[in-house]
């Protein structure tokens, strides 16, 4: 999408329009020619991360918006550019999301310490260091939680969990009748929702 | 397809000539008028037709869930043309007889919103039918404990259908519902789908099996 600083027009093969305070051009209508496998494969990345940011889509507004408003484009962009950048594993049409190397937010606050995963029969308890307040961590920095289950492409999180000096945070994800694989995520945000950190991988887990 | 603007006449509708002039979702539009295919049918235009026939039977006894079912999706499609699209792509199975319609695959509803999980349906004495889904403690945006939960009741052999909408909300976790006499000792194939609060949006729908109802 090119950005010109002309009006809003629209041709038969481009459209140019306003789109958060900036003016774009894209192309219009259908490609007729026939794709190389370099575009097919570019497609398919991002037919991949489309179906997967759907489901958490709640979640990464809010992760992303910081950094979003720094680059002055919008969360989504932010959070697909770099789930094709960094997550999208394969040659096509094999393609797949690797939940290891998957971002689901981005930010200066340093990541947590001495974080641990507990699973129980029906929970999962996250703990981590309570008293840590080096460079920008506040006490009331609150904790966000994300389980994906990758087979029924279904996503559970909390968007608002406890602060950071309570130490602790349960989460009870939908517990089928036939055991699932799961995905799961850990990031803090500011009360304010200014400052959000990098996100960390919790791990694959069967639930 | 051509547009027409209504005259002083008034809106005109129905065969005039050789041309048909009807209303399209609100839109008065003109057509040819349709005369009699001269060519024999090729092999697969019989086995398209068999299947669009199989496909509209079955439409119009769900028709009031498909309006219902169908309508979350902003395209030109009428909730008609786009449920009968989804059938004809997904429910058929080739046999050598012909074409069988796979029940387990039929959507009734298409849509975005989040549905239930690990439905189950347990058929009880006196006309009882009990479903129960597991609870979701974080629920995402759009998506309420309030959401409508909504059953199709389809006898394949009878052809008749029956449509509870409303039997009880998404934070229920279960429901009971009491069927009518006139589906006692019958088979239902029985579908799943949640409507939300406002009306707006709705889940897919879930196939939840075949079940017979014990008087």
């Amino acid at each position: 999408m090119s950005k010109q600083n002309k009006t809003i027009t629209e041709s038969a093969r481009t459209v140019s329009y306003m789109l958060n305070n900036k003016r774009v051009t894209r192309g219009v209508g259908l490609f007729k020619d026939r794709q190389s496998i370099g575009q097919l494969a570019v497609r398919e990345a991002t037919r991949i991360s489309t179906a997967f940011l759907k489901t958490v889509k709640d979640f990464i507004e809010i992760t992303f918006e910081p950094a979003a408003a720094l680059k002055k484009d919008n969360a989504w962009n932010i959070a697909s550019s770099r789930i094709r950048k960094e997550a999208i594993r394969g040659l096509y049409p094999e393609q797949q999301i690797d939940f290891s190397s998957l971002c689901l937010s981005q930010g200066d606050l340093p990541p947590v310490d001495n974080l641990e995963l507990k699973v129980e029969k029906d929970r999962l308890e996250y703990s981590w260091n309570p008293g840590n307040t080096r460079n920008g961590m506040l006490w009331n920095d609150k904790v966000m939680l994300l389980v994906y289950f990758p087979e029924i492409k279904k996503a559970e999180f909390i968007l608002s969990g406890a602060n950071r000096n309570e130490g602790k945070q349960i989460f009870i994800p939908l517990k089928f009748a036939i055991p699932r694989v799961i995905e799961t995520y850990l990031t803090f945000i500011s009360s304010n929702h200014k400052t959000v950190s990098d996100s960390v991988y919790t791990g694959r887990l069967i639930w | 397809m051509a547009k027409y603007i209504p005259g002083q006449l008034g809106r005109i509708e129905g065969k005039l000539g050789e041309l048909v002039l009807y209303q399209r979702r609100g839109i008065p539009v003109v057509k040819r008028r349709p005369g009699k295919r001269k060519l024999k049918a090729s092999a697969s235009q019989m086995l398209q037709q068999e299947k669009f026939i199989l496909a509209t039977r079955f439409l119009s006894q769900v028709r009031a869930v498909i309006s219902l079912g169908y309508r979350d999706r902003k395209t030109s499609m009428t909730v008609q043309n786009r449920a009968i699209g989804n059938f004809l792509r997904n429910i058929f199975q080739h046999t050598e007889g012909g074409v069988l319609m796979d029940y387990t695959k039929v959507l009734i509803a298409d849509g975005e919103l989040d549905c239930l999980y690990e439905t189950q349906v347990t058929a009880l004495k006196g006309n009882f039918m009990q479903l129960t889904w597991l609870e979701q403690r974080y629920l995402q945006s759009g998506v309420s404990g309030e959401d409508q939960v909504c059953l199709l009741f389809y006898n394949q052999e009878k052809e008749i259908s029956y449509l509870q909408e409303s039997a009880g909300k998404r934070s229920d976790c279960e429901l009971s519902l009491h069927l009518p006499e006139f589906m006692s000792d019958l088979n239902f194939h029985i579908w799943v789908f949640v409507i939300s609060e406002s009306g707006k949006e709705v889940s897919s729908s879930f196939y939840t099996g075949n079940y017979t109802v014990i008087r």
